[in-house]
C-alpha cells in the first residue's frame, strides 16, 4: 500500500507541474477500460448513471443503485453488508466490473455494496441481463459498471467535497483531474466515518443502533499516456480499506467488527491500427478480509485471495459496419485463511465477439465464451442478440445468453466443509427490451425468462456439517419499465426519472418464491433548477418480501415508501461552489431491508462543493 | 462471516435435559398456567430471533411463539440453544445474544432478565440454589470456555469457574459438575468440577468429542464424534459414575460416522444417524448397522425419547418452519407439528 501511495504522489506531483501551464480547453478524446460496455451491448440494456447522478447519492453504491435502478437490495442496516438481488437472482449472481475486471469476492462470489465508495468513479452502469460471455462469473442477473475516464486535452481541475451529517457521519473527497494532449491523470482519495448511531424510531423501548460505526478510506488514480498517434498506455489503481462494526439485533449480543482491505491494479497498453485494435492488460488484483467475532478478543478469522489476470484483446474491423473480437484470458487466483484450505486455481479462458450492423435500422450481435479450467466443468457461454429500429422513435432489442457463476474459494475449500465436486451455477435468459423516443421521453419496457439450474446451497450432510451442493432450479419471469424525461424552458430545467420492476423467482421444485426477493420495486426521481437553485426528490417503493422459503405470511419484511429530498445552491464568480442540504427518509418511514435490523429514521446531511 | 454463523448454526441440538423430571410426581389439580399440560419446542432461530412453540400432550392446541404472545411481541434473543427449569421458573437461553430470559414455566410472562456474565452460553444445570451455565466464548479459542455462576435467589450473577476446556453440555452428579468438552468436533474429554471452590477435580479422556449423553444405573453413557477433517465412526463409551473411568468403549460400525442424541431408555440405548433413529441393548457390545426406523424429517436436527414418546424435530431447509415428529418407541408416528425456525429440543411441562 506504502508503494501505491508513493506512486499516486508521484504523479500528483510530475503531473500538475507538466500541466499546470497548459490551460487551453481542447476536444477531448476519452478513452475507457470497459469497450464492451458501449460496443457490445447493444441488444441489451445498459442504464447509465452519469457523475451529477452519481453527486446527488453521495455515501454508497447502494444508495446510488437503490434510487435509480430496479435493482432490490438488503441491507443489514443503515452502512452494513449489503447485497443485491438483480432481476430476483441472488446476490452471487450480479457481478460488479471495475474498469472492465470483474472484481466480485473470490471468497463469498459477491461484492459488498456498501464497501464501494462512488465518489471514485466517473460512471456507473447497469446492464441488465445476462453477460457471462463477455464478462465471466456472476453476470447472470445483471452487471454494474465502475468507470475511470482517461479524457486527453488541456485541462485541469481540483474538486474538494465535504459532507457532515446526522449520526456524526463526515465524508470528504478530494479529486483531480489533469491532461494535456499526451498525459492524463485522475485521481482522488475519500474518507467516510460514521457513528451510525440512530434511535430506531417507534422502538417500545428506546435504542440506538448499537456498535454500527464504520470507517473507510478510498483511493483511486487513473494514469493515461499517448505515446503516440496509435499507442496508448493505461493504468487504474484503486485501494479501499475499510473498518466496520456490525451493528447489534439484540442490545447483549456479542460484538464483532470486520475489516476489508481491498487493492486494485490494471495496466493497459492499446495498440491502435487501421483495422486492428490490440490490447494487453495486466491485472493484479488483492481482496483480505478480518472478522473478529469478539471486541473483547483480539481474535480474528480472516480470508485472502490475490488474483492475477492477462489478458490479450484483439479486435479486427471489417469496415464500418462488422467487427471481430478475439479475447485470451488467463486469470490465477491465490486463496488462503483462517477456514480455508490454501489453494491456486487457474482459469484460461477465449472468447469471441462479433458484431454486424448491416443496416441502419437492423444489426447483431454474438458472442461466446469458453473457460478450461481443473476445478469445474465449465459450460459453453454464449450470447446472441439483435437491435431493430423499424421508425425513428422505436427500437427493439432481443437477447438470449447462457451464463454462469463459478463456485468460490468458500464453497470449494472451506476447511472440512468445502466441495470440490461442485459445478457452477448456469442459467438461460431471454429478454426483450422495447425502447421508445418522444420528443423528450425516453422509455423502455423490457420482458425477460431466466432458467438457473444447479443453484449452489449450503446443506447440513452427514455428521451435521454444512456443506455446499448443487440444489434447485429457479424459474424467474420478469418485467422491467424505466422512463426518462428532462426539459429545459428558459432558466428552468426539469428532469424526471422512475423505474418499475415486478420478479417472479420461484424455486421450481416448491414453486414458492425465492427470499429476500420483492415481487415489485418501484423509484422516482424528480429534478428541478432554476438559475443556480436545484431541488431534487427522490422515492423508492419497496414491496414486501418473505423471509422464509416456506413462504410463510407471518415470515416477512413489510414493503416501504422512502423518500429523500435535496436543495443545493451554486456560488461564486469563476469557479462553481455548491452547498447543499439533504433530508433523507424525510417521511421518517419506519422500516426494514431486513428482519430485525430497523433503518433510521429522518436524518440530515449538509454538503458543501469547491471546483478549485 | 455470514459462513461462519452458518457453519455455526449447522450444528446438531441439544438433547437432553437433566433437571426436568422431579414434578411430574406431584398431584396437582389447580391449573397454574395456560401452558400446563404440554411440551414446549424450542426453535434456535437465528442470529436475531429464536421462539418457543407449546403444544398440549392431547395436541388440541399448539401455538408458536408463546413467549411473544405473552409478553408484548417481545423476543427472548437469537440462537436460543436451551431451557433448564427451577421450580417454576424457566430460564431460557439464547447464544447469540448472550442472555438467559427467565419466564414462569406455566404463564411464560416474563420475570427476569439476566444479560450479563454470558458469551456464547449453551446449556444450563440447577445445584443447590445456584445454576451453572456453560459458555462457548470465542469460537477461536478452545480453552478459554467457562460456567457463569447464577444465584438462584435473586439472580444475581457469581464469579465465572474457567473449565479449561470446551464447555457445552453439563450436568450434576454426586454433587459435582459433570462439563462435556465436545463441540462440533473439537474437543476430547469430560471435566469434573466441585461446584464449591470452582476446581477440576477429575478430566476424564474420551476418544472423540462427546456430543451427547445418558445416565442409568450409575453408570454415564458417552456418544462421541469424530473430527469433520477426519472423519471416522463414532463411539459410546461408557463411564462409571462412583470413580469417572472409562469401562468400556465401543467402536461403531465403519459407515457410521456422526451419530447424534444419544438417549437411553427401556434398556436401551438410543441414538440418530442422518434422517434415522438407531436402538441397541444398553448391554449390547457391538453397534446394530440396521436402523429401527427412518423418520420423515428432511433434516433431523433433535432427538430425545421423553416418558416413552420419541420426539424428532426436522429444521428441514433451515429457512423454514421446522416440524416435530412424535413417534412410539417402535417408530409408528403418533402426530406431526408445525414448529418455528430451527426446532432443537423438546421440554415436557
Amino acid at each position: 500500500m506504502t508503494r501505491i501511495k508513493l506512486l499516486l504522489f508521484l504523479f500528483f506531483v510530475v503531473c500538475q507541474s507538466v500541466l499546470a501551464q497548459q490551460d487551453s480547453i481542447a476536444l477531448k478524446e476519452v478513452t475507457v477500460s470497459d469497450v464492451p460496455l458501449k460496443k457490445f451491448s447493444t441488444s441489451q440494456m445498459v442504464l447509465q448513471l452519469n457523475d451529477s447522478v452519481v453527486a446527488k447519492n453521495q455515501s454508497s453504491l447502494t444508495e446510488l443503485l437503490q434510487y435509480n435502478t430496479p435493482i432490490y437490495f438488503k441491507e443489514n442496516g443503515l452502512g452494513m453488508v449489503s447485497s443485491p438481488a438483480f432481476r430476483g437472482t441472488t446476490a452471487q449472481q450480479t457481478a460488479v466490473i471495475w474498469n472492465g475486471i470483474n472484481i466480485n469476492s473470490q471468497l463469498n462470489g459477491q461484492t459488498d455494496f456498501n464497501t464501494i465508495p462512488t465518489t471514485d468513479f466517473e460512471s456507473v452502469s447497469v446492464r441488465s441481463g445476462g453477460g457471462s460471455a463477455i464478462y465471466g462469473s456472476s453476470a447472470m442477473g445483471g452487471s454494474i459498471h465502475l468507470q475511470n475516464d482517461l479524457a486527453f486535452g488541456s485541462d485541469f481541475r481540483n474538486e474538494l467535497h465535504f459532507s457532515y451529517g446526522s449520526f456524526e457521519t463526515y465524508n470528504g473527497t478530494y479529486k483531480i483531474k489533469a491532461s494535456n494532449d499526451r498525459f492524463n491523470v485522475n485521481a482522488g482519495i475519500s474518507r467516510n466515518q460514521s457513528q451510525n448511531d440512530y434511535d430506531y424510531i417507534d422502538a417500545k423501548t428506546e435504542r440506538k443502533n448499537d456498535n454500527g460505526q464504520f470507517y473507510n478510506t478510498g483511493m483511486h488514480a487513473a494514469l493515461g499516456y499517448k505515446i503516440n498517434g496509435s499507442n496508448y498506455l493505461k493504468l487504474y489503481s484503486q485501494v479501499f480499506d475499510g473498518e466496520r462494526h456490525f451493528s447489534l439485533v439484540n442490545p447483549s449480543d456479542t460484538k464483532t467488527k470486520y475489516r476489508d482491505v481491498n487493492t486494485r491494479n490494471l495496466l493497459e497498453w492499446d495498440v491502435l491500427l487501421n483495422r486492428f485494435t490490440s490490447k494487453v492488460k495486466l491485472a493484479f488484483l488483492s481482496e483480505r478480509y478480518q472478522y473478529f467475532e469478539n471486541l473483547g478478543s483480539a481474535d480474528y478469522f480472516f480470508g485472502e485471495v490475490k488474483t492475477f489476470l492477462a489478458k490479450y484483446d484483439l479486435a479486427y474491423h471489417l469496415g464500418e459496419k462488422m467487427t471481430v473480437n478475439t479475447v485470451l484470458d488467463f486469470t490465477q487466483h491465490d486463496g488462503n485463511g483462517s477456514d480455508i484450505v490454501p489453494q491456486k486455481r487457474q482459469i484460461t479462458s477465449a472468447s469471441l465477439l462479433f458484431k454486424h450492423q448491416p443496416f441502419r435500422l437492423f444489426g447483431y450481435e454474438l458472442a461466446v465464451r469458453k473457460e478450461i479450467t481443473s476445478n469445474y466443468e465449465s459450460p459453453l457461454l454464449f450470447s446472441a442478440g439483435t437491435n431493430f429500429s423499424p421508425f425513428r422513435w422505436y427500437n427493439l432489442k432481443l437477447n438470449v445468453s447462457r451464463n454462469f457463476r463459478i463456485p468460490t474459494f468458500n464453497d470449494l475449500y472451506w476447511k472440512g466443509a468445502g466441495n470440490p465436486n461442485l459445478e457452477p451455477e448456469s442459467s438461460y435468459q431471454f429478454e426483450a427490451v422495447n425502447e421508445f423516443h418522444f420528443r423528450d421521453f425516453r422509455l423502455t419496457a423490457s420482458v425477460f425468462q431466466m432458467q438457473i439450474h444447479d443453484m449452489i446451497r449450503w446443506l447440513p450432510g452427514k455428521n451435521g456439517v454444512f456443506s455446499p451442493e448443487n440444489t434447485n432450479s429457479v424459474l424467474i419471469n420478469g418485467f422491467e419499465g424505466t422512463v426518462q424525461y428532462g426539459r429545459k424552458l428558459g432558466r428552468h430545467r426539469i428532469n424526471f426519472n422512475a423505474t418499475y420492476a415486478y420478479t417472479d423467482s420461484r424455486n421450481r421444485e416448491t414453486n414458492k418464491q425465492l427470499i429476500y426477493v420483492p415481487f415489485h420495486k418501484a423509484t422516482a426521481n424528480l429534478g428541478y433548477a432554476y438559475r443556480k437553485f436545484s431541488f431534487a426528490y427522490q422515492h423508492v417503493f419497496n414491496g414486501f418480501v418473505f423471509t422464509q422459503s416456506d413462504n410463510n405470511p407471518l415470515k416477512k419484511v413489510d414493503l416501504y415508501h422512502v423518500s429523500n429530498a435535496m436543495a443545493d445552491y451554486d456560488f461564486g464568480r469563476e469557479n462553481v461552489y455548491r452547498f447543499g442540504v439533504k433530508a433523507l427518509n424525510l417521511w421518517r418511514e419506519k422500516y426494514e431491508s431486513v428482519a430485525n435490523r430497523p433503518m433510521p429514521g429522518r436524518y440530515f446531511k449538509v454538503y458543501l462543493i469547491l471546483n478549485l | 462471516m455470514k459462513l461462519t454463523k452458518l457453519f455455526f448454526a449447522a450444528l446438531l441440538g441439544s438433547v437432553l435435559l437433566v433437571s426436568c423430571d422431579d414434578d411430574d410426581n406431584n398431584a396437582i389439580n389447580v391449573p397454574l398456567g395456560a401452558y400446563q399440560g404440554g411440551f414446549f419446542v424450542l426453535n434456535e432461530g437465528d442470529s436475531g430471533a429464536g421462539s418457543v412453540t407449546f403444544s398440549t400432550y392431547n395436541y388440541s392446541l399448539l401455538k408458536q411463539d408463546i413467549f411473544g404472545a405473552e409478553n408484548d411481541g417481545d423476543g427472548i434473543g437469537g440462537y436460543v440453544q436451551s431451557i433448564f427449569y427451577n421450580n417454576e421458573k424457566a430460564y431460557i437461553i439464547s447464544s447469540a445474544s448472550n442472555k438467559i430470559t427467565v419466564v414462569n414455566r406455566y404463564t411464560f410472562k416474563l420475570i427476569d432478565i439476566i444479560e450479563t456474565g454470558f458469551a456464547n452460553p449453551r446449556y444450563g444445570v440447577v445445584h443447590d440454589g445456584k445454576a451453572y451455565v456453560t459458555n462457548l466464548n470465542t469460537f477461536a479459542d478452545l480453552t478459554d470456555d467457562y460456567l457463569t455462576v447464577i444465584d438462584l435467589a435473586d439472580n444475581s450473577v457469581d464469579e465465572p469457574i474457567p473449565v479449561g476446556a470446551i464447555a457445552e453440555k453439563i450436568f450434576v452428579e454426586n454433587d459435582k459438575l459433570y462439563v462435556l468438552n465436545g463441540s462440533y468436533g473439537d474437543g476430547n474429554s469430560i471435566k469434573v468440577i466441585n461446584p464449591e471452590n470452582g476446581t477440576v477435580d477429575t478430566t476424564i479422556a474420551l476418544p472423540q468429542s462427546p456430543n451427547s449423553f445418558g445416565i442409568d444405573n450409575g453408570k454415564l453413557y458417552v456418544l462421541t464424534g469424530s473430527s469433520f477433517f477426519d472423519p471416522a465412526p463414532s463411539h459410546i463409551v461408557r463411564i462409571s459414575l462412583t470413580n469417572n473411568t472409562v469401562e468400556k468403549d465401543i467402536t461403531m460400525p465403519a459407515d457410521m460416522i456422526g451419530a447424534q442424541n444419544l438417549n437411553i431408555a427401556e434398556g436401551g440405548i438410543y441414538f440418530s444417524l442422518g434422517n434415522s433413529i438407531y436402538g441397541n441393548a444398553i448391554t449390547a457390545t457391538t453397534i446394530s448397522e440396521t436402523p429401527l426406523f427412518a423418520t420423515g424429517a428432511t433434516t433431523l436436527y433433535g432427538f430425545q425419547i421423553l416418558n416413552d414418546a420419541m420426539y424428532v424435530t426436522d429444521a428441514k431447509d433451515y429457512v423454514s418452519d421446522g416440524a416435530l415428529f412424535i413417534y412410539t418407541p417402535s417408530g409408528t408416528l403418533l402426530k406431526t407439528l408445525t414448529t418455528g425456525l430451527i426446532p432443537n429440543s423438546v421440554y415436557l411441562n
